[in-house]
């Protein structure tokens, strides 16, 4: 069989990659403001990766409208890449939520360039941490607080941290 | 379907090269280390696609981008795996207290500056981006022309989402 990959196959899959991140940010700005308190970040970007997927079965099938067997196959292969686009980029966007290292430039730019270790600790120490690690997990439902302690609030919250321990263990032996 | 194989095997090769490198000794720098193995995987399976398996120019660029999209997606969530990331200690801390839960004290007292900001900033002197600098008003941290290039992605795309710095 000939292969249904071609050059205009190709430029549909690239499209709908930059289309897919225009449409989280227009998303993710629209949902954020109407539910401050959901996982904009997630809900965006799973609609995105829905209505590109669609685009794409739509793309592909007009490409290959003679062939069920060719429209299967280039279908399959752009469902394949831009789930793996869209789970690096859903990754991109938490480092850029969470990334320890890029706060800390942020705060030396803001600065102007240059900073001392302890103005730098003032301004973005341990607890500045903590604190926003906590306020995320309260946002997105993870975690509850009841008379100032802290609980979990799913079961799945657990299963995520055993996953990134058993890289830990197959990787570094820890 | 060729691609999607060949994608998959590189993939699978690219791990067992790692595991196996790690195995022996754990680079100092990972991130590149993985950065490298993909790459020399994905020049081997290049080779062998367009050799082996006959396949054309399109599906060779298409297998390109793939081992690029899979690759950095392996990375970023590497990067979770390298350092002890405070969500993480937070959460395994949260599982031994159970049903009593933790007060935020607790935290802070287990993850100080020492554990999350130093280990941090002396990561940032390794890779290039801060250097340390005496001058009369004491020891600075400067930020180099590597680490405002590499903050601008975030501080670029942060602009367009209209959020705060996270961190």
């Amino acid at each position: 069989m000939e292969s249904s990959l071609s050059w205009a196959t190709y430029l549909l899959f690239g499209f709908t990659s930059v289309g897919l991140v225009v449409l989280q940010i227009v998303l993710f700005k629209r949902d954020r403001s109407a539910h401050p308190s959901s996982d904009a970040h997630f809900n965006s970007l799973f609609s995105a990766w829905l209505v590109s997927l669609g685009i794409n079965a739509l793309g592909c099938g007009l490409l290959h409208s003679e062939s069920a067997l060719q429209f299967a196959e280039s279908f399959s292969v752009h469902a394949f890449g831009l789930s793996g686009f869209t789970y690096g980029y859903y990754h991109f966007l938490n480092l850029r939520r969470t990334a320890r290292r890029a706060r800390i430039l942020t705060e030396l730019l803001e600065a102007g360039g240059m900073l001392s270790e302890t103005a730098l600790v003032s301004r973005y120490g341990s607890r500045e941490m903590l604190r926003l690690r906590v306020e995320r997990m309260l946002e997105t439902g993870q975690m509850v607080e009841r008379n100032g302690t802290y609980h979990a609030a799913r079961k799945g919250l657990f299963r995520s941290a055993q996953l990134v321990l058993f890289l830990k263990r197959v990787f570094l032996a820890r | 379907m060729k691609l999607l194989l060949l994608v998959s095997i590189t993939l699978f090769a690219g791990l067992v090269f790692q595991w196996l490198l790690w195995s022996l000794r754990i680079p100092h720098r990972q991130s590149r280390g993985i950065v490298l193995i993909f790459a020399a995987c994905t020049v081997v399976g290049a080779w062998c696609g367009a050799l082996v398996l006959d396949i054309n120019a399109v599906t060779l660029l298409y297998y390109l981008t793939f081992m690029g999209i899979c690759s950095l997606g392996y990375l970023v969530t590497y990067s979770a795996v390298e350092v002890d990331s405070p969500s993480l200690v937070m959460i395994q801390m949260l599982q031994e207290r159970g049903p009593r839960g933790i007060r935020f004290e607790e935290w802070a007292e287990a993850l100080g500056d020492d554990t999350l900001v130093h280990p941090r900033i002396a990561d940032l002197i390794r890779d290039g981006h801060v250097l340390r600098q005496d001058i009369p008003q004491g020891t600075q941290l400067v930020l180099t022309a590597k680490g405002r290039a590499f903050i601008q992605i975030f501080v670029t795309f942060r602009r367009y989402l209209a959020v705060g710095k996270g961190g």
